[in-house]
C-alpha cells in the first residue's frame, strides 16, 4: 500500500499534466476568449445604456460650478417641490404598507375562494401605463369626470391638487409591498401563528411578535422599492398635477419644467438629487440582498 | 362536520383558528376597489360615450395609428435588443467572475430606481447631436435624439432589468449535469448552448421579453424628452393621451388608453400561451 | 477497451479528493467503485469521463494517453446519477442526440439515426415510448433512456454514477440483473460507482473499495468480502463488531479470549482491533466463560434473531445473530447475563486500522 502510494507519487512527479490546457477544456464553460468577449459586451452595454446617463446627470448638474449648482438646489420652488415629494411619498407609502400587510395576511394565512384572482388584481397596476394611471383619476374626479360636478358642488378639488398626486402615486406603487410580502408570508406558513394563538396570544400580539419579525426584511425591501417609485413617479402625477408651481409640482415635474424652460443646470441639479436617491436605494437594496438574500429569495421563488 | 370544514367545497373560506380574516380581507378588497378597480372601470366605460363610430374614428385617426405603431414597434424592438443583451448580462453575472461584478449586478436595477424624468433628460442630453454619444453618430449622418431611434434608446434603458432579473434565477438553477451529458455525448459548446441550454431558459427569456415589452409600451417619462414628439413621426401613444387630456377630450384620451391596454393584454396573452407551450414538458 | 489510471491526484480548492489512485480495467470487465460518500469514487469516474481533469497522473485508454482529451473526444458513455435527460426532447430525440451533434461529415443520415434509435429503444425495452417526454416516464424508464442515450455513441467504455441510486428497491433489483446481462451481451467495458455493497458484490467482476481518496483494495467480490485487506474494507463490507485487542505472534487477545490471527505471525504484543461478524458471535451460558455481556434488546422478526448486547467490562454495544430454533435461543432473554465467544475474528494492528 505504502509502496504503491510512493510509486504513484513518483509518477506524479514525472508526468506533468498540462493543467492549463486541461482547464481550458473544462466540460461546461466557454474558452477564455469567448468568456472575456461576453464580459466585455455585457459590461460595455451596461456602461453605455445605464452608467453613462447616471454620470451625465451629475456632470451636467455641476457644469456651471458648485455655486450655480447650490443656487439651483437652494431655489424656493425647488424646496417646495422637495417638500411636496416627501409629503406625497409620506402618505402613499404608509398606506400601501398597511394595504400590503392586510392583503398578505388574508392571502397567506387563510384559504378562500378567489384568492388567485385577488393576487392577479393586486399586480394589475404594474401593467398599466403611468399616463393611463393618471388618466383614470382624471376620468373620475376631473372637471368632466364622473364625480367632477358633484365635487364642484362640494368645492372639493382632487385633480390639479395634492390629493390627486397622492392617489396617482398610490396607484403606481400599489403592488410593491404586497407582492414582496405575499410570497414571503406564504412561504412561512401559518404554524407559528397557530402556535401563538393556541398559547393564548391575541391576534394583534401574534402579528406584532410572531409574523412581523419574520417578514421585517422583506417588508423593508418592499418599502424601499415603493418609496423610490413614489418619489420618482413622473407620468401619472404629470397628468393629474396641472404643473402648478409651489402647489402641485413634485421634484420630477419640477425637473421637466426647468428643462423645458432651458434651465438645464437647474433641471440637472434637481435631477441629481433624485439620482442620489436612486443610488441610495440601490445600495440599500443590494445590502439587503447580500445580507438577507436567501430569506428574500425563498419567498420570491413562488 | 370535520370533513366539511376541511373541504373548500362547502363555504367561501376554510375555517382557521387565526383571527383577522374579515378585517384584513375587507380592508384589502375595499382599498383595491377604490384605488384600482373603480378608476379602471371609468377608463373602460368612458369611451362608450363616443359610440362605436366615434371610437373607431379615434382608433383610425392617422395620428393615433402612427403613435400606436411607434409605441408598440419601438417597444418590440427594444425588448428584442434587451432579450439579447439581457441574456449576455445575466449569463456573465451567473457564470463568470470578473472585477466589480457585484457593482454591475446592482447597477442592473438602476432603471427601476432612477426616476424616469431624470433618465429622460440624461438620455436626451447624451444622445443629442452634441452629446457624448450623439456626437459620435452625428458625422455619420445618424441622429438619435429627437427621432424614433431616440424612443428606442429610452425603451432599451427602461426594459433591461426585466430580462436580466427573469433569467438570473433560472440560469442559477440550471442543472449542470445536463450540460455535461451533452458534452460527453460529443456536443461542442455551441451545440450544447443551442440545443440544451437555450430551450431550458426559453420560458424565462420570454417572461423577461414580455415584461420589458409591457413596460416599454406604456413608458412616458424617459421617452418624451428624447423623442422630439413630432406628430406622425416620433410621437408616442401615451403622449397623445396627455395631449387629448389637455384639450379636455376625456373620451378620446380614454379610448386610446383602452386600445393600448387591450393590445398589451393581447400580446401578454399570446406570450403566455407560447410560454405554456414551451414549458409543456417540464416536471412540476 | 482497456483502461489504465496511474497515480491520479485531484484536489478541489486545496482539499484532496484523490490521492494517488491506480486502477486498471480490462476489456469486457464490469468494475465497481465502492465507497462511502466523499471517498472520491465519483471524482474518479468523472476524471475517466473527461468531465473533470486530474491535477497529475496518467490516464490510458487502450494504451493511448487521453488525459488531455475533452469529454466529447473520449468516446465514453456516461450515465448520470439523476440521468440528466434533456427535458424538452422526446425519448427518441434524447437517444439520437449524440449522433445528431456529430460533425456534418461524420453524421449518419436521418434514416440511419432513426433505425439505430429504434434498435436501442428495443434493446432497453422502450420500443413504443420514443415519442414520450422524460417527465412522462417512470424512474426506471428514465434510467434506461439515459443508458440508451449513452450507448448510442457506441462508447468504448460505459461509466455509470450510482446507476440505481434514485430507484426504489424492487426496480433496482430487476434493473441490476438486466444491466449485467446487457453488459455481457454487448461486451462492454463498464465501471460504476456505488455506495451499496450488496450492489457491488452482486454485479461486479471486480470491486475497488475506496476510502478517503485512495483505493483500499481491488479484487473479486469473494476476495474483498472474505479476505479484506484493511480494517476499513472489513467494516465497510457487511456488519462487523469492533473490539479492542492485543495481537501477539499470530494470536489475538480479546479480553480473556485468545483467538487465532494467522496473518500476524510476526507481530509482537501490538495493540489492534478485532472485527467479528454478528453471525460469528456465539452466545453462551453465564458460566461458560468468555466475554461477559448483558442482553439489551432482541429482534425476532427477520431471517435470524438479532440480539443487542452490552459488554459488562466497558458497556460497548455488540450485535449478534442467532438462527431461529438454535439452542442459544433458549439463553436469550432481556437483561440476562451471558458470555460471548467468537467462531472467527479478523484482527488488524492499529497502524493499519487507522
Amino acid at each position: 500500500m505504502v509502496a504503491q502510494a510512493r510509486r504513484a507519487l513518483s509518477i506524479a512527479g514525472e508526468t506533468v499534466e498540462p493543467a492549463g490546457a486541461a482547464q481550458a477544456r473544462r466540460a461546461t464553460t466557454e474558452p477564455p476568449l469567448v468568456r472575456w468577449a461576453l464580459i466585455a459586451a455585457g459590461v460595455v452595454f451596461i456602461l453605455l445604456v445605464l452608467v453613462l446617463p447616471l454620470i451625465s446627470v451629475f456632470m451636467e448638474a455641476l457644469r456651471g460650478g458648485a455655486a450655480t449648482f447650490l443656487h439651483a438646489v437652494g431655489d424656493g420652488d425647488t424646496w417646495q417641490a422637495v417638500r411636496l415629494t416627501l409629503l406625497v411619498a409620506g402618505i402613499a407609502v404608509p398606506l400601501n404598507v398597511v394595504f400590503g400587510l392586510a392583503a398578505a395576511w388574508a392571502i397567506a394565512k387563510f384559504d378562500f375562494r378567489g384568492k388567485s384572482l385577488l393576487i392577479t388584481l393586486i399586480d394589475l397596476p404594474f401593467s398599466v401605463s403611468p399616463v393611463i394611471s393618471g388618466l383614470i383619476y382624471v376620468l373620475l374626479y376631473g372637471a368632466n369626470g364622473w364625480f367632477g360636478p358633484a365635487l364642484k358642488e362640494l368645492d372639493i378639488k382632487i385633480i390639479f391638487n395634492v390629493t390627486g398626486l397622492v392617489l396617482a402615486t398610490i396607484f403606481v406603487t400599489f403592488p410593491f409591498v404586497a407582492r414582496e410580502l405575499i410570497p414571503l408570508m406564504q412561504e412561512q406558513g401559518r404554524d407559528e401563528e397557530e402556535a401563538a394563538i393556541s398559547l393564548g396570544a391575541s391576534g394583534w400580539r401574534t402579528f406584532w411578535h410572531v409574523t412581523l419579525p419574520n417578514v421585517a426584511w422583506g417588508l423593508l425591501y418592499g418599502v424601499l422599492l415603493c418609496n423610490a417609485r413614489a418619489m420618482g413617479e413622473f407620468g401619472a402625477v404629470s397628468v393629474v398635477s396641472g404643473h402648478i408651481r409651489g402647489l402641485t409640482n413634485t421634484m420630477p415635474l419640477h425637473v421637466e419644467i426647468l428643462y423645458n424652460e432651458y434651465d438645464f443646470v437647474g433641471a440637472f441639479a434637481v435631477a441629481s438629487l433624485l439620482a442620489g436617491l436612486a443610488i441610495v436605494t440601490l445600495v440599500a437594496k443590494s445590502l439587503l440582498e447580500w445580507r438577507y438574500g436567501d430569506r428574500l429569495a425563498a419567498g420570491r421563488k413562488h | 362536520m370535520t370533513t366539511r370544514a376541511y373541504s373548500l367545497g362547502g363555504g367561501f373560506k376554510r375555517p382557521s383558528v387565526l383571527p383577522g380574516f374579515g378585517l384584513t380581507l375587507g380592508f384589502a378588497v375595499a382599498y383595491l376597489s377604490i384605488i384600482v378597480l373603480l378608476p379602471l372601470s371609468a377608463l373602460v366605460l368612458r369611451p362608450a360615450t363616443l359610440g362605436l363610430s366615434g371610437f373607431l374614428d379615434v382608433l383610425f385617426d392617422s395620428r393615433v395609428l402612427a403613435a400606436l405603431r411607434l409605441s408598440f414597434g419601438a417597444a418590440f424592438i427594444a425588448a428584442l435588443v434587451n432579450a439579447f443583451f439581457g441574456l449576455i448580462v445575466a449569463w456573465i453575472l451567473v457564470r463568470y467572475d470578473f472585477p466589480l461584478k457585484r457593482v454591475v449586478d446592482a447597477l442592473v436595477d438602476l432603471p427601476f430606481a432612477l426616476p424616469t424624468a431624470v433618465a429622460g433628460i440624461a438620455l436626451a442630453t447624451i444622445y443629442a447631436p452634441n452629446g457624448w454619444v450623439g456626437r459620435l453618430f452625428d458625422p455619420l449622418g445618424i441622429q438619435i435624439a429627437f427621432t424614433p431611434l431616440g424612443v428606442l434608446v429610452a425603451l432599451i434603458f427602461i426594459g433591461l432589468p426585466f430580462v436580466v432579473r427573469s433569467l438570473q434565477p433560472v440560469l442559477q438553477d440550471l442543472d449542470k449535469e445536463v450540460e455535461e451529458a451533452a458534452v460527453s455525448l460529443g456536443a461542442n459548446r455551441r451545440q450544447t448552448f443551442r440545443l440544451v441550454i437555450l430551450p431550458a431558459i426559453m420560458p424565462a427569456l420570454l417572461t423577461g421579453f414580455a415584461l420589458a415589452l409591457a413596460r416599454a409600451v406604456g413608458e412616458y417619462g424617459s421617452v418624451i424628452f428624447i423623442a422630439g414628439n413630432m406628430p406622425m413621426v416620433s410621437e408616442i401613444a401615451p403622449l397623445l393621451i396627455v395631449i387629448k387630456l389637455e384639450q379636455f377630450d376625456y373620451a378620446g384620451a380614454a379610448a386610446i388608453g383602452v386600445i393600448m391596454l387591450a393590445l398589451s393584454f393581447l400580446i401578454l396573452l399570446v406570450i403566455n400561451l407560447v410560454q405554456r407551450w414551451s414549458r409543456r414538458h417540464e416536471e412540476h | 477497451m482497456t483502461i489504465t489510471a496511474e497515480g491520479i491526484y485531484k484536489s478541489f480548492n486545496g482539499f484532496p479528493a484523490l490521492r494517488g489512485v491506480n486502477l486498471a480495467a480490462s476489456r469486457g470487465e464490469f468494475v465497481a467503485l465502492l465507497g462511502p460518500s466523499g471517498s472520491g469514487k465519483t471524482t474518479l469516474l468523472r476524471i475517466l469521463a473527461g468531465l473533470e481533469f486530474a491535477d497529475s497522473g496518467r490516464l490510458l485508454f487502450n494504451g493511448e494517453d487521453v488525459a488531455a482529451q475533452g469529454a466529447g473526444e473520449r468516446n465514453v458513455g456516461f450515465v448520470f446519477q439523476h440521468y440528466a435527460l434533456f427535458k424538452h426532447m422526446t425519448v427518441a430525440e434524447n437517444v439520437s442526440f449524440g449522433m445528431r451533434v456529430k460533425p456534418r461529415d461524420k453524421r449518419p443520415s436521418k434514416a440511419v439515426i432513426d433505425s439505430q434509435v429504434n434498435e436501442l429503444l428495443r434493446l432497453v425495452q422502450l420500443d413504443r415510448l420514443g415519442d414520450r417526454y422524460p417527465s412522462q416516464l417512470s424512474g426506471g424508464q428514465r434510467q434506461r433512456v439515459a443508458l440508451a442515450r449513452a450507448l448510442a455513441i457506441q462508447p468504448g467504455v460505459l461509466l455509470l454514477d450510482e446507476p440505481f441510486g434514485a430507484l426504489d428497491a424492487k426496480v433496482r433489483k430487476e434493473l441490476r440483473r438486466w444491466l449485467r446481462r446487457l453488459h455481457d451481451d454487448m461486451q462492454l467495458t463498464s465501471l460504476f460507482v456505488t455506495h451499496d455493497q450488496e450492489e457491488a458484490l452482486e454485479l461486479a467482476d471486480r470491486i475497488a473499495v475506496m476510502n478517503d481518496g485512495r483505493i483500499e483494495q481491488i479484487g473479486t467480490p469473494a476476495d474483498v468480502y472474505h479476505h479484506p485487506a484493511t480494517a476499513f474494507v472489513y467494516e465497510f463490507l457487511g456488519n462487523a463488531n469492533r473490539l479492542r485487542c492485543r495481537i501477539d505472534r499470530g494470536r489475538a487477545m480479546v479480553g480473556p479470549l485468545i483467538l487465532p490471527a494467522p496473518e500476524h505471525l510476526e507481530l509482537r504484543d501490538a495493540a489492534g482491533v478485532a472485527f467479528v461478524r454478528p453471525h460469528d458471535l456465539i452466545i453462551g451460558d453465564a458460566r461458560a466463560g468468555g466475554l461477559e455481556a448483558r442482553v439489551r434488546q432482541i429482534f425476532v422478526a427477520g431471517p435470524a434473531i438479532r440480539v443487542e448486547l452490552a459488554l459488562l467490562a466497558d458497556g460497548e454495544m455488540l450485535e449478534a445473530e442467532v438462527p431461529h430454533g438454535s439452542p442459544a435461543g433458549e439463553l436469550i432473554a432481556p437483561n440476562k447475563l451471558v458470555t460471548l465467544t467468537m467462531a472467527k475474528i479478523r484482527a488488524f494492528p492499529d497502524a493499519v486500522a487507522a
